[in-house]
């Protein structure tokens, strides 16, 4: 046995460090425990901000106690939603985004152009919303009103419809 | 003062090599609090860590920070000890890729009482064209088997907090290593900061 670590083992009063058991539970939950520090990063800097709010007051707004505030604002406060929602409220800022996906681009119509060769038919934002059974587009030449079927490719994200007459009034509908 | 393992369970103690000091001071509500737990959970405490920063918000403008935010030096602080963190507990496990491996490699000894921490995947960080240096540091000294008891620590932004900082440490250091004499326990080559 090591006479060394003994005599320091006479030292520790038997006690050990308390390091572990916080550093599982950090390792564990890092993913949320980011989420939470991000949330009180913005609360302070807004707290800082706004002089007629403090900790004691954002506490009151939405009902808990000053030492809740204080634990949030260290970061490893598990918030539910209906919490982050009060704290918002109350310091009137928002304290989690939602990042672009693809329903939250508007719904354009498809736009058109053509030459004397072909109708191109730009789907745009349009062709996210496509469902397979209505893939298919039909062009109408205004006067004689002959109905085309469009091909289109997806990743082009556009639909060309060969034309036979030049300068021929043209619209377009989705087929159902 | 305490001394305190840090890996350990206390029945097997004799085998730690990884020690912690408990200074009378950081004692809360009769609890000893050990100086490498608190170290860890102030590293992890995000309102200290941004008035920290907005504090020493002028050093982070050293082109050695390549720009860095207040907020991403916050994140890096965190993912740090973290990453650590996990080191540690992969050498204490001795989880698959850490047999054999000792406590003392992913401590890098950066003078003789400083030292850089080792976290997971360090090589694999220093190649991404962001990286920086990292900003944790622990203080302690080793003792005659090469023992390493933990005093203190900092998050280190400029050489000149060195300057400043390194004072309070040595001081912590060598209030140890006077405790520790008394106890007959000395440490590996005696304190001779000049």
């Amino acid at each position: 046995m090591n006479d060394l670590h003994n005599k320091l083992k006479n030292l520790s009063g038997g006690q050990v460090s308390s390091w572990k058991e916080k550093a599982q539970w950090r390792l564990k939950n890092r993913s949320w425990l980011k989420l939470s520090s991000n949330i009180a990063r913005r609360m302070a800097a807004s707290l800082e901000d706004n002089e007629a709010m403090n900790q004691k007051k954002l506490a009151e707004q939405v009902g808990v106690s000053a030492q809740y505030i204080s634990k949030v604002l260290k970061g490893e406060e598990n918030l539910t939603l209906e919490t982050i929602a009060k704290l918002s409220e109350a310091l009137g800022t928002e304290l989690i985004a939602f990042p672009e996906y693809k329903y939250s681009q508007s719904v354009a119509a498809p736009t058109f152009s053509y030459s004397t060769q072909a109708l191109v038919i730009d789907l745009g934002s349009h062709v996210r919303t496509i469902n397979n059974s209505l893939n298919e587009y039909s062009v109408y030449c205004g006067h004689q009103n002959n109905e085309l079927k469009a091909s289109y490719n997806l990743d082009a994200q556009c639909a060309v419809v060969p034309l036979n007459n030049s300068g021929d009034r043209l619209d377009y509908k989705k087929c159902n | 003062m305490k001394i305190v393992p840090i890996f350990a369970e206390q029945e097997n103690a004799h085998h730690c090599n990884l020690w912690s000091v408990c200074f009378p001071e950081h004692r809360v509500d009769g609890h000893d609090i050990d100086i490498f737990s608190k170290l860890f959970d102030l590293w992890n405490d995000t309102n200290y860590l941004q008035s920290f920063f907005i504090q020493h918000a002028d050093d982070l403008l050293n082109p050695f920070w390549k720009g860095m935010s207040i907020n991403d030096a916050i994140d890096k602080v965190i993912d740090e000890a973290l990453d650590f963190i996990e080191e540690l507990e992969s050498v204490e496990n001795q989880k698959p890729g850490y047999e054999g491996k000792t406590v003392k490699e992913i401590f890098h000894s950066l003078h003789k009482e400083e030292f850089i921490l080792k976290g997971k995947d360090e090589n694999f960080k220093k190649a991404k064209p962001n990286f920086t240096s990292p900003m944790l540091r622990l203080y302690g000294f080793q003792l005659e088997d090469g023992t390493i008891v933990i005093t203190g620590g900092a998050i280190k932004l400029t050489d000149q907090m060195q300057g400043d900082h390194l004072k309070k440490e040595i001081a912590q250091i060598q209030r140890v290593k006077d405790f520790l004499s008394a106890e007959f326990i000395y440490n590996k080559e005696g304190l001779n900061y000049e």
